[in-house]
């Protein structure tokens, strides 16, 4: 059984999905994946600039993602937004995913 | 006349501005981070750093003997082919120095790679050293 807490996180989870998803993702060409996608501008090495895009999802949508699989992020209207690879994928402990993503 | 600094800086731009590489993406002072994707191309920095002073000379005004450091930096983004130009860019960079400011040393060249971005970036920066003289009230010049 589930501990208070843990529920409380599920339900909150699910929650922010259902009212603030921004996009989809589908991962190798399946299933559209509702989830949340970002590409700020950032610098690096001091002396470059670009954009870090990234897709958050809940891990249960997409557990079986790995490093270098192709993914495609689109807006509800099928506008693709981005297409690439995954290039990083890390969990936050309570059940979502950061896909960092690049270009191919 | 601008300070020695400044004449040797136009001199490493005019011999550096169309490579084949980096093109006329050559930006001297740039202390904005620069985006390859939006200049179109990898692009190329040009900085007078420090120097070394040493009067050679006693009398006033002293016959001072400088030595200039000049970073010249590659800025790159590319796929899996990154490693590949910042080589590309190195060669072009060299050839163009041995051949247009021979009397400058090349004495460091470092590179840096970060995967974070929308395509894997690097930096190759070729540092050199370049030895002039000027008379200390007359910085601009060349002697």
């Amino acid at each position: 059984m589930a501990t208070p807490f843990a529920a409380l996180e599920d339900r909150v989870n699910s929650a922010a999905l259902s009212r603030l998803a921004n996009a989809q993702a589908r991962i190798n060409g399946g299933a559209a994946i509702a989830g949340f996608f970002d590409q700020r501008a950032a610098d690096v090495l001091a002396y470059a600039q670009g954009r870090q895009p990234q897709f958050q999802c809940p891990e249960s949508l997409a557990g079986s993602v790995l490093e270098d699989d192709a993914i495609e992020i689109s807006t509800d209207t099928a506008v693709v937004l981005f297409s690439g690879r995954v290039s990083r994928i890390v969990q936050d402990g309570t059940g979502w995913l950061t896909l960092s993503l690049q270009e191919l | 006349m601008a300070h020695v600094r400044t004449q040797i800086r136009a001199q490493v731009i005019a011999a550096l501005a169309g490579l084949p590489t980096t093109g006329n993406r050559v930006y001297p002072g740039r202390s904005l981070p620069l985006d390859p994707d939006r200049i179109g191309g990898p692009g190329l920095l040009v900085y007078c750093g420090n120097e070394e002073i040493e009067a050679v000379t006693l009398h006033a005004p002293r016959l001072e003997e400088r030595a200039l450091m000049l970073h010249l930096r590659g800025v790159v983004k590319a796929g899996s082919n990154l490693e590949d130009v910042l080589d590309q860019i190195a060669l072009e960079v060299q050839r163009a120095m041995a051949q247009q400011l021979p009397d400058t040393e090349h004495i460091a060249l470092q590179v840096d790679e970060d995967d974070t971005l929308e395509k894997p970036c690097g930096l190759i920066t070729l540092t050199y050293r370049m030895k002039y003289h000027i008379a200390a009230d007359a910085p601009d010049v060349l002697m």
